[in-house]
This record gives structure tokens, C-alpha cells and sequence, in this order.
């Protein structure tokens, strides 16, 4: 290449500054999302595996029980009876202290005997593990705690942690702080308290029972001697598929952000494309030039291509830096979603990782190249002669226009087939872009038939100078088409977005309408705002029975289900003629349902049956403490509670099947005329003892919208996100348009046009831009929404929504359209008012 | 003498839907090196039409186009890009300069399309700029410059790699009389001095009595030479 060359389209940039730097927030803001959706989904991932090897330390092998655990005396009988000398019981729950803000901290109950040869990194030389076991052992409530948390909660070895375990307040006594070698070993132990098994038993209100029970296994005949010596209910599993099932529970909500933040690159991939089509176009004259005097198609591709890429590393490169930032904004957002509706994870700073950092670089810059081929390719292959004469350009803009559009259409029509006939969410998203990108190449011919349709009637109503900007749209349309697509893209990813959140909020009412129907609610507090697995205390149920205005009390069982894929959520609960109605049906007829449910049949949610493909008159493996059971479905019931899946069974049976009558949350119906937050005022008095969340209704369903919102409120951040960097674009596309028809705006200025005829012609012009994109974008957008809630959310969660039209989503929509619209035109009219029309005239 | 270039019969057509627009019907015309010749006619006679052809900006529906020895019906994109580049210098009726580049630039760019780099390409195009007298303006952004100023850059740019062909399309066209005339002096002087044929199109009188031939067009025939020899 020639470096004369190099600097004849190097330049360009520096001549128009403020167009290439909104090229380079383009691509920046389109990378940051990418990779800071990235960054967070992968810490959380980390700080919860990094977490589970903590609880693991070297076992090899785990044995698990059913949903009370394992009985404490099995575990003496393995190691007496069967001889397996290294095993260790263990016990996990969770403890919040009490101090601003609140810290989640892991409970470790562990064997100080046994443990030793699992957590090698505890006896590290030097450290004061052996005194602080021993204390473990004779000073009651004490814990071992991990340097940098202790730090972190400010205290030393004596001072007391004040805590709340399964609702109750406790005072855990600092014994000693471990400080082992090697940093990994620190960040094992990050957040977790260390605690000897009784103790921690007492505080999870699991006396008797342990978690599970953690095996060093050397060879396949001490496997297979364990596999011999399980009772039923009792399973081997290893830790690292025990850390993937939980894990794998989060793919479809990793799917979804990950979905989301390729939709803000591709609204930034066509920005980008919109960018640098315009600054093609801008040259079309000085490209002609160099083509006449000898310069390559080839060369002239490869100028452009340059250009393009220096803006693309750029753009990345700042967008890396941008992402890392937004990630530890994001972070808590994701954190809080997987804290409501998956696992308990504990994790407040990102961890940048190379894959993040890799995909996010390729992405950028693949993404300018995509967006770069088309104009350059077009630059390069026009002829001289036509590149010369910038009305040719028009013409051909207006014969391709009908082609594009029936492209546009095919585009959409493949989209919506592979969308609905595609085996995976991958299909499905695909088909979403077909979808976009089809109603892009259609806009510019909707464009020009709105605009001839409206011309009569501007020029009627509005004069000359409405008549000339109705006409301005179409005879610059390689530059207006490019913009209006870019913006209704914008708009009609905000309106499907808008819907279906507001689709699924509307869903989500009506359910818990349907379901909730008891008047007040009692459970054990939880750190999961959507599971209740708590078990409450004994005799709540009894002493709230005999409370005035109770005409019965429904109860409930829930517990987190191992199955061999990822765990479900099982709900053991009573069931009478009068709760019939709560279920809505998917699948089966009520009136086989129920006798079939009373004898030993389940019921099972939607989101399972369409995850694992099951059919009313399938059975399902439900692993009880008395073994493996085939247990038949009779129902599918619409369930928005949970993506995991439910399965629910009679509590009477749960309790012979589990060995276990605890319960974990119960349904109060009352007397009419009785007050339910007055009731609620009743239990906490007859309680006063035991830690309890008791709720009427109202505040339940408050709470379980308010876990919705919040569960969509990085939906609603990226959405943001999206609407910005396509806002930016906008911005860039039409003050650029404008900006570069100074010289005829200044020839109309020195026809006698007055500034503020100026202002009316500009501003009409982008106003109808944005008014074009707006009604495309109506029903762009709405047919996203139905793909987004009736192919995407059923794939990857399960769930049937209802639409909600809403028609404020659409009217915000239309004014955001209009309003970046104008706003785009607001500053080149400002500067061409004010240069005299001589220096516009002048003007290349 | 072997012309410089030599048109045989050249047809050129449009077709716009179902009809076939003739721009050019069989012309035959021959340039010889170092000749001087004016292409009038009214708008729209084929006068761009010839030039893009001769040029290879656009390509003949029939006929045959030799410039400079080069057969150019034969040529595909990329070899009429290369003639281009090597035997063509073109002055455009608006400059046509790169306006991100300096006037020094402008002029340096042909040699290095051409491959001459270096100490020998900028004394070349210094000592052209001062042949158009702006050798003082040489770093100057070509906006900054005169219309006239513009176009002798213009000049200097289509000389500086010393094509056989220049082709002039309205060299004056965009200029003030007098500065027209400058112009026109300074480019039929210096393609006269290096053994330049020129071709140029033109509505002006002036211009094609500076010329040594005039070739009139009309609705696409060649009708006359300047000494009313019918073609």
C-alpha cells in the first residue's frame, strides 16, 4: 500500500473527529455489554464453585441423603461397620450478621477429628489450627474463621459475631483465625465460619442429622464397598458432578443475558454498519477521484477496510475497559437473580477472565469487519464513472429498495420458520435475528411509500418547505434508509423487550391470584427469596391452630429434589376438594387428576414437562429415603414460581416416603371479617419465641412481584443499554447526514430561506424520520415480543405467558423514536443557522 | 506515426427498461502524441461519454478502443485501473482534489501510484508545482486554495507522472474567464512541452481555438474536424 494513499483516507476521520469518535462508542458500548454480562455470569460461577470446593476440600466421593440428610449414626456405622476410616460428616447452612450491610456467611459443620485429612490447608504449619479445634470442641457457639474474612468483619480471636441462623439471633465466638498458606487456600475460605458439628446441628435445627458425608476413596473395591453398605435414600456422588448439576440450574438464565447482550452488539453492529455506509457514502466523490487516477478496487476495499478496523481496535479496546466496569455494576445485579431463583452465592468482586477479554476483542472487531464489508465492497465495485455522480448513486439506492424489501421479507419468513421449527434456543435466536435484520432491509421501501403517500398531504397542509423534507427522505435514502433502520431496530428491540416483561409480570399476577389464595403465610426466614426450605420449628402449626378466626391451616413441605439431572423443587402439601381451583392446567383433566394425585400419582410444573419432554401418563424418578420410586404423573400445572421445575405430592405420603414430618411453610385461612394483618400481629404474640416470616396475602404476592422486578432488572439494565449505544448511533447517523448537506442548506439560505424556515425543514424532516421508524417499528417489535415470549422464554424457561398489549409501551416507544429524532437534528440546524450562507456555499 | 488514440467504429448504448439509448454511434477518431484537440458539442452529444471510454472509465458497447497501444476491450477492471494509473493524467472541471491530503500530497500521489517514492517523486512534483507556480503553497490543505489555484494543482497532478494522454474534461469549465485562460495557457504550454497529447472537452471558444484540432460530436456522431472535413 502507499503510504501517500494511507494518509488520503487515514485523515478522514480527523476531518469529521466527533463522527468517528461516535463510530468508536459504537463498538465500545456494544463490547462493554458483551463482556460485562460475561465477566459477571462467569464470578458468580467461580465464587460459587470456589465456595463448593471450600465444603468439599479433597473428598473424592460424597454420600447424600434425602431432604432431612443423612441420619448422624449412619455415619458411625461407616466407618465401624463398613470401615471406611476417611470419611467426614459435614453440615452447611447459612448465617447473616447483623451488622450494615449485611454479610452472608457459609456455617461449615464439621468433625474436628475427622477433618484434618480433608482440609489439608487447615493444619498449614504455623497456623493455630490445632488450639482453635480444640476450642471448637469446649467453647460453646465458638468458629474458625479464614483471615480475610475476619478482617472483613473486624474481629480477632475472643470477639463475638452476632448472627441470624434460620431466623434465630446467635453469638458466634471468635476461636481462632486461620491463616493458611497460599492464596487459593485464602480464597477457599473467603466468607465461610468454621464450627464443630453439634454445634452447627443446633443452630440449622438439625440435631441428629448431618449434610452429607465426604469420602477419600482410593480404589474401585472401596467404591464399590460404600455402594454395598447404602440403606435407600442414601446416594454416592462425586463432588464435581454434585458443583455441575447446581451450576447447569443457571444455563437458561446465562443463555438469556447472554442473548440479551449480543442484541445490544448487533443494534451496535448496525450503528457501526450505519456509521461507516455513511462515511463511504460522504466519499463516494474522492473514491471516484482515486479510482480515476488508477487506484484498485482492491485498494480502495483495503483502505476502508483499514479505516474501518483502526476504529473497530480502538472501539474494542476502549469497550474492554468500559465492560470491566460495567461488570462490577452488573455483578450484584446477577448475583441477586441467582441468590432469588438458583443457589445461594456469595460473590461482590469480578473476576476478569482471558475468555471474556477474548471473545469480547473478536467480537468487536469480527463485528466492524461484518459491518465494514458491505459499504466497502459496494465502494469498491461501483464503477468510476457512476461513483462520481452522486444522484446515480440515489437511482440505484431506489431500484435496489423493491429488491431489498423482498429479500427483507423472505428474511423474516426464514426467520420466523427456523424460530419455530428449530431444535434449540440457539435456532431460536437465530431466527430472532433473521427476523431483525429481514425488517431492516424492508424499512427503506416502507420508507419511500409512507413518504409518497404523505407528500400530497404535506405539501397541502404544511407548504413548500413540509413538502421539500417529505421529498429529502426519499431522494437521500442511501443515507435516511440506513438511519431509519438502524433507529426502528432500536425502538422495536425496546417495545419487544417492554412487552415481554410487562407479558410476563401480567402472567405472573394472575397466577398468584389463582394460587395464593390462603390469608396469611408462615415460614422460616430464607436466604432464598423464591424457595421456602426452612424448616419450621416444631408445634407452629398446633399453637397458631388454636388462635382465634383460623378456619384451617394448609401446609406445606419444600425441599430441593436431587434427581439425575439438575435438582427440582418438591412441594409435599395438603390438598382438599377447596384447593382444586389454585392449579391451572397445561396438561390433564382435573376430574382424573386428583383421585389419581390421592392415590400415588404427582403433579408436575410446566417448565419441568417441557425441559425433560414428560407427559401426563410418564412417571418420574423421585429418589426417596426408601429408594428409587417410578412415580406416574397425573397433571402439568402452570407454574411461574420456579424454571427448575416442581413436582408435587400428598404431605401424608412425602412423610412415609421421606421418613420426614417437618414442615417447612404453612397456608392460614380465616374467618370472614377477620382482619389478616391483624392475625398476622396474633401469631408473632402467640411465638414470640421462634423466628418467623408470617405474611398476609397482599404482602406475599408484594413480595413475590417485587422478586419478578428485581429478577428483570438487568433484563431492564441491558435493555437500557441497548436503547443507549442505539441513541448514540441515531445521534451520530443524522447529524452527519445533515451536517454534510451544509452547502445546500446554505443555497437555500441564499435563496431567502430565514433561519427558522431552516429549523422547520430540518427538524420536519428528522421528526418524520423518527415517525417512520416509530410505525415500523410497531409491528417489528411486537412480532419480536411474540417470539420472545412464545418460542425463547418457553425454550429456555418453560413457561407459557400471556401477551399483554400495553399500550404505553408502544406510545414510549413512538416518542422515543421522534424525540432522538429531532434531538439528532437539533445541532446541525443550530450550526447552519448560524454560518452565513456564503462560508455554507463554500463548503465541501 | 502510430496515434496516441485510435477509435474504430465505437458504439456506446444505454438500455432504460424495454429501450435502447444510442449515446455514441460508430465514431472514428484518431489523437496523435504531442496533438492538441478540442471535443465540442452540446450537452448531452457523447462528448463525457467518448472520454470515459477513451479513458476506460467505462467500457464501449462496440467497436475498438486502442490508447496508447493498449487494446481496451480486451482489458478487464483491474487492468484498465493499471492503464489508468499509467497513461492517463485527468483534469476534472471541479479539481476534484483529495481534499485530506496537501497540495504537495496531491501531486505526489500518481508517482507513487506509479511506484517513484522517495527524494525523485518530490522533486518531481515540487519542480511541476513550481511550473504552476505554487511551490510556496505546497503544504497548504487544497480548501484553503483558490478556485484557479485548485485547478493548477489539478494540473500539476495530471502531468507529474507524464502520461502519454491527458484528458481535460471542461478544464475551465468552473473558472473566471481570465483565470480560465491561465489555466488553459499553463496546460496546453506544459503537454506541448513534455509531448503530451490532450483531449479536451469543452463548450468554450477559447479553449478550442487553443487547440490544434477541434472535433465536433453531435447526438453522437463525430460530424466535423476544424477544417470542415465531413467524418
Amino acid at each position: 500500500m502507499i503510504p501517500v494513499l494511507w494518509k488520503s483516507t487515514l485523515r478522514w476521520p480527523l476531518r469529521r473527529p466527533w463522527q468517528a469518535l461516535l463510530a468508536i462508542i459504537g463498538v465500545a458500548m456494544g463490547v462493554a455489554v458483551v463482556i460485562a454480562i460475561d465477566i459477571a455470569n462467569e464470578s458468580a460461577r467461580r465464587a460459587f464453585l470456589a465456595s463448593t470446593q471450600a465444603v468439599t476440600g479433597k473428598a473424592t466421593e460424597q454420600l447424600l441423603g434425602g431432604p432431612q440428610g443423612i441420619p448422624e449414626e449412619f455415619f458411625v456405622r461407616l466407618r465401624t461397620e463398613a470401615g471406611i476410616r476417611a470419611s467426614a460428616p459435614l453440615i452447611e447452612g447459612y448465617a447473616i450478621t447483623t451488622q450494615t450491610p449485611p454479610r452472608t456467611l457459609t456455617i461449615l459443620g464439621i468433625d474436628p477429628f475427622s477433618e484434618l485429612a480433608f482440609r489439608p490447608e487447615m493444619s498449614a504449619a504455623g497456623t493455630p489450627i490445632q488450639n482453635g479445634m480444640a476450642t471448637l470442641l469446649t467453647e460453646p457457639d465458638s468458629v474458625l474463621l479464614g483471615a480475610k474474612t475476619a478482617t472483613a468483619l473486624g474481629v480477632t480471636p475472643g470477639d463475638r459475631i452476632a448472627v441470624r441462623i434460620a431466623g434465630r439471633s446467635h453469638d458466634m465466638l471468635v476461636a481462632a483465625i486461620l491463616t493458611p498458606d497460599g492464596s487459593a487456600s485464602n480464597a477457599l475460605l473467603d466468607d465461610v465460619v468454621l464450627t464443630d458439628i453439634g454445634t452447627a446441628q443446633v443452630w440449622l435445627q438439625r440435631v441428629g442429622w448431618v449434610d452429607r458425608i465426604d469420602m477419600i476413596l482410593s480404589t474401585d473395591q472401596d467404591r464399590a464397598r460404600v455402594q454395598a453398605f447404602l440403606p435407600p435414600g442414601i446416594r454416592m456422588t462425586t463432588p464435581s458432578q454434585r458443583a455441575q448439576s447446581t451450576t447447569e440450574m443457571t444455563a437458561s438464565f446465562e443463555i438469556n443475558l447472554n442473548a440479551l447482550s449480543l442484541l445490544a452488539m448487533v443494534v451496535g453492529m448496525f450503528l457501526i454498519y450505519n456509521t461507516m455506509t455513511f462515511s463511504v457514502v460522504q466519499r463516494r466523490q474522492l473514491l471516484g477521484t482515486l479510482r480515476c487516477l488508477g487506484v484498485s478496487q482492491r485498494e480502495v476495499a483495503g483502505l476502508m477496510l483499514v479505516e474501518g478496523s483502526v476504529i473497530g481496535i480502538i472501539g474494542t479496546l476502549v469497550g474492554l475497559g468500559l465492560g470491566i466496569v460495567l461488570a462490577q455494576g452488573l455483578l450484584g445485579l446477577v448475583a441477586r437473580t441467582i441468590n432469588d431463583i438458583y443457589f445461594v452465592v456469595n460473590v461482590t468482586q469480578i473476576q476478569v477472565g482471558w475468555f471474556a477479554l477474548l471473545k469480547g476483542t473478536v467480537l468487536g472487531i469480527v463485528a466492524s469487519f461484518v459491518a465494514l464489508a458491505i459499504p466497502t465492497l459496494e465502494a469498491a465495485r461501483t464503477p468510476p464513472r457512476t461513483v462520481l455522480r452522486r444522484s446515480s448513486y440515489e437511482e440505484q439506492m431506489m431500484r435496489i429498495v423493491p429488491i431489498l424489501a423482498v429479500v427483507g421479507l423472505v428474511g423474516m419468513a426464514l426467520g420466523g420458520f427456523v424460530m419455530w421449527q428449530g431444535p434449540s434456543i440457539w435456532f431460536s435466536y437465530a431466527g430472532l435475528l433473521f427476523l431483525t435484520l429481514g425488517a431492516a432491509m424492508v424499512t427503506p421501501w416502507t420508507t419511500v411509500v409512507l413518504m409518497q403517500l404523505l407528500r400530497p398531504v404535506a405539501v397541502r397542509f404544511g407548504g413548500l418547505i413540509a413538502g421539500m423534507a417529505v421529498r429529502d427522505v426519499i431522494t437521500s435514502l442511501s443515507r435516511t434508509g440506513v438511519a431509519i433502520a438502524a433507529l426502528m431496530i432500536a425502538v422495536a428491540v425496546t417495545i419487544a423487550v417492554g412487552l415481554m416483561v410487562a407479558s410476563f409480570r401480567v402472567t405472573v399476577v394472575d397466577w398468584l391470584t389463582t394460587t395464593i389464595r390462603a390469608d396469611v403465610f408462615v415460614s422460616a426466614p430464607s436466604l432464598n427469596a423464591n424457595r421456602l426450605d426452612t424448616s419450621l420449628p416444631d408445634g407452629v402449626a398446633d399453637r397458631i391452630a388454636t388462635l382465634p378466626g383460623v378456619t384451617r391451616i394448609r401446609r406445606y413441605r419444600s425441599t430441593m429434589l436431587p434427581t439425575d439431572r439438575t435438582p427440582v423443587l418438591q412441594i409435599a402439601l395438603d390438598v382438599t376438594p377447596a384447593d382444586y381451583d389454585t392449579f391451572l392446567w397445561a396438561e390433564g383433566d382435573p376430574a382424573t387428576i386428583w383421585p389419581a394425585f390421592a392415590d400415588d400419582a404427582i403433579i408436575i410444573s410446566e417448565p419441568l414437562a417441557l425441559k425433560r419432554n414428560l407427559h401426563v401418563g410418564d412417571t418420574f424418578v423421585l429418589q426417596t429415603s426408601t429408594g428409587d420410586r417410578n412415580v406416574p404423573i397425573a397433571g402439568i400445572f402452570y407454574d411461574y414460581g420456579t424454571e427448575l421445575g416442581v413436582v408435587m405430592l400428598p404431605l401424608d405420603r412425602y412423610a412415609r416416603w421421606y421418613a420426614d414430618d417437618s414442615l417447612t411453610s404453612l397456608g392460614i385461612y380465616l374467618e370472614p371479617g377477620v382482619d389478616p394483618e391483624a392475625f398476622v400481629s396474633a401469631v408473632r404474640e402467640r411465638v414470640p419465641d421462634m423466628a418467623l416470616l408470617v405474611r398476609s396475602n397482599d404482602s406475599l404476592r408484594e413480595t413475590s412481584v417485587e422478586v419478578l422486578d428485581r429478577t428483570f432488572a438487568i433484563t431492564n439494565v441491558l435493555q437500557l443499554l441497548a436503547t443507549i449505544v442505539a441513541f448514540v448511533g441515531i445521534l451520530a447517523a443524522l447529524t452527519a447526514m445533515q451536517l454534510e448537506r451544509m452547502r445546500e442548506f446554505g443555497m437555500l439560505r441564499a435563496l431567502g430561506l430565514d433561519p427558522r424556515q431552516l429549523w422547520q425543514l430540518i427538524l420536519t424532516e428528522t421528526s418524520l424520520m423518527g415517525a417512520v421508524a416509530g410505525l415500523v417499528a410497531v409491528p417489528v417489535g411486537t412480532a419480536m415480543a411474540l417470539a420472545l415470549i412464545y418460542v425463547i422464554n418457553r425454550i429456555s424457561f418453560g413457561w407459557t405467558l400471556q401477551f399483554a398489549m400495553q399500550p404505553e409501551i408502544y406510545l414510549q416507544a413512538g416518542l422515543t423514536a421522534i424525540v432522538a429524532a429531532v434531538l439528532a437534528g437539533i445541532y446541525p440546524v443550530w450550526r447552519i443557522a448560524r454560518v452565513s450562507p456564503a462560508v455554507a456555499l463554500r463548503e465541501e | 506515426m502510430q496515434p496516441i488514440v485510435s477509435l474504430t467504429a465505437v458504439q456506446k448504448w444505454y438500455d432504460e427498461g424495454a429501450v435502447r439509448r444510442h449515446v455514441l454511434h460508430g465514431v472514428d477518431m484518431h489523437v496523435h502524441a504531442g496533438e492538441r484537440v478540442a471535443l465540442v458539442g452540446k450537452s448531452g452529444s457523447g462528448k463525457s461519454s467518448l472520454l470515459n471510454i477513451i479513458s476506460g472509465i467505462d467500457g464501449a458497447d462496440a467497436g475498438s478502443v486502442l490508447v496508447g497501444g493498449h487494446d481496451l476491450n480486451g482489458m478487464d477492471e483491474t487492468a484498465r485501473t493499471h492503464f489508468r494509473r499509467t497513461s492517463i493524467g485527468f483534469v476534472f472541471q471541479f479539481f476534484n482534489l483529495v481534499p485530506t491530503l496537501s497540495v504537495l500530497e496531491n501531486v505526489l500521489l500518481p508517482l507513487e501510484l506509479n511506484g517513484i517514492v522517495g527524494k525523485p517523486a518530490h522533486t518531481r512534483a515540487m519542480a511541476l508545482l513550481a511550473d504552476v507556480g505554487l511551490a510556496d503553497r505546497a503544504a497548504t490543505a487544497p480548501d484553503r486554495l483558490s478556485g484557479g489555484e485548485q485547478q493548477r494543482v489539478a494540473v500539476a497532478r495530471a502531468l507529474v507522472h507524464e502520461p502519454p494522454l491527458i484528458l481535460a474534461d471542461e478544464p475551465t469549465g468552473n473558472l473566471d474567464s481570465d483565470t480560465g485562460m491561465v489555466i488553459l495557457q499553463l496546460l496546453t504550454q506544459l503537454a506541448q512541452q513534455r509531448g503530451h497529447a490532450l483531449l479536451m472537452v469543452t463548450h468554450s471558444r477559447e479553449v478550442a481555438a487553443s487547440a490544434d484540432r477541434v472535433v465536433r460530436i453531435q447526438a453522437g456522431h463525430l460530424v466535423a474536424d476544424d477544417a470542415g472535413t465531413l467524418l
